[in-house]
């Protein structure tokens, strides 16, 4: 009986100390949550410069002030042909902020990655056709540095796994969306996102071990 | 020796069909629905399904452990709160540590994963149905049950079943070097888990300590701590 009791009282008193510990880092969590900084600020002077070509027209974008050089890359459709015909220009603000963190958001709490970078774009919606979105990462990531692309839901509140086949090259970085919001690239995978993709080549190897050592145990214990 | 052959073949078929299903669900799945629920109802009814198959297959290990729990109450709850609260504080140890090497202060919520989040959003009665029952039973049954009867060595079982469930947990998302910090909570809760099964010989031990880790999880997702 008196076992019982101090099994039940240690149990207890270890789940409290478990408790206090989480409390501890989780209050220490929501500390570093809070923003510290923003690579570019929104005001901008922005110099574009357009190209076309019989399928895609393409605007390269130097923002001085942010210290930002991509382009846009976009596939010509009727959207975009009758656009260029009547405005001569795409229907679409070309302008975005490169972050290391967004404020008011779960993304930070989500992504603990220490090198992400939040791509927002100033376009919110649909784009009128897919767009390559070339980056400048340069001092961010290192050539040949392999980056995951994942897309921030805010309204179901969840961080969306896009690609993970992005190579930087000659300090850029190059990935294909078909609307505008906030997205995130970060040199490993989002543990809290969802539709990752699954490491299968792990898990077939963990199966084989597992079957071997289980046929083995079984020979080993026929042989006793 | 037949019968070894015979737990030997059950158990490698049982650990297979736990790895296949997921991933021939996640290939035919979306092309048989667009509607999101219906993929997520689905999912849920084959999975459901996984268990009612291995609870046959084991159903008169189970219905012996079930007898030996009406007997001996005491054992295995008072083993499976014991373990809980060690599993718990080793977590908490272990996040602090990985805390202050890493700096990455999300540290102690490694459960709250993004299926258990999604799943909350699609449908609340779904996501406490799998992970309560689904989920709990099925994991005993795979690392727990399986190996156990094949692997006579009670702590070669106990730190080969808590690796390999730690490696499952994190194995799918495994992208770089630092991730393999994660694997040392999920592999101290498997060793714990196996041990409790070991203690006593009975699988409903492991499954009241996945109840009561599973329950303070929800607890402490509903009050934010």
């Amino acid at each position: 009986m008196k076992k019982n009791a101090s099994i039940i009282i240690i149990s207890f008193l270890l789940i409290l100390v478990a408790l206090l510990i989480i409390i501890l880092l989780n209050n220490n969590a929501d500390d570093s949550n809070n923003p510290k900084g923003i690579i570019a600020s929104n005001e901008t002077v922005v110099n574009i410069t357009k190209t076309e070509t019989t399928d895609s027209v393409i605007y390269e974008v130097i923002d001085n002030q942010k210290g930002l050089t991509y382009s846009w890359t976009f596939e010509k459709n009727d959207a975009i042909n009758k656009s260029l015909k009547e405005k001569m220009e795409i229907d679409v603000n070309l302008n975005l902020n490169v972050l290391t963190e967004l404020k008011d958001s779960i993304l930070d709490e989500k992504v603990t990655n220490k090198d992400k970078l939040i791509v927002s774009f100033e376009h919110h919606g649909k784009l009128p056709s897919k767009a390559k979105i070339k980056l400048n990462v340069n001092g961010k990531y290192k050539n040949g540095e392999k980056l995951f692309l994942y897309y921030y839901n805010e309204e179901a509140g969840q961080i969306e796994f896009v690609d993970d086949n992005l190579i930087v090259k000659n300090g850029k970085v190059e990935f294909e969306i078909d609307h505008c919001s906030n997205y995130l690239l970060t040199g490993s995978i989002v543990q809290d996102a969802v539709n990752n993709p699954k490491n299968i080549n792990l898990i077939i190897i963990i199966m084989v071990v597992v079957i071997i050592v289980l046929i083995g145990a079984t020979l080993f214990q026929n042989k006793k | 020796m037949k019968k070894n052959l015979n737990t030997l073949i059950k158990g490698v078929c049982v650990f297979l069909l736990y790895i296949l299903v997921p991933y021939v669900l996640d290939m035919f799945l979306p092309s048989l629905t667009k509607s999101n629920s219906f993929e997520l109802l689905y999912r849920f009814m084959f999975l459901f399904l996984m268990l009612i198959i291995f609870v046959f297959l084991y159903r008169k290990d189970l219905l012996n452990d079930l007898k030996a729990f009406k007997k001996d109450k005491k054992k295995v709850l008072l083993n499976a709160l014991m373990s809980f609260g060690l599993m718990l504080i080793g977590i908490a140890i272990i996040s602090l540590i990985v805390t202050s090497i890493t700096g990455n202060t999300n540290g102690s919520s490694y459960e709250s994963s993004s299926v258990i989040d999604s799943l909350f959003q699609e449908n609340k009665l779904l996501m406490i149905f799998y992970v309560f029952i689904i989920s709990l039973f099925t994991e005993q049954i795979v690392f727990r049950k399986v190996f156990k009867d094949i692997i006579n060595n009670k702590i070669f079982f106990v730190i080969f079943s808590g690796m390999i469930y730690g490696l499952f947990q994190v194995g799918y998302n495994l992208s770089s070097s630092s991730d393999l910090l994660t694997l040392l909570p999920y592999t101290y809760m498997g060793i714990i888990v196996s041990s409790s099964y070991a203690k006593t010989d009975n699988i409903l031990t492991p499954c009241f300590v996945y109840l009561l880790y599973d329950l303070f999880v929800l607890f402490a997702f509903t009050f934010n701590i």
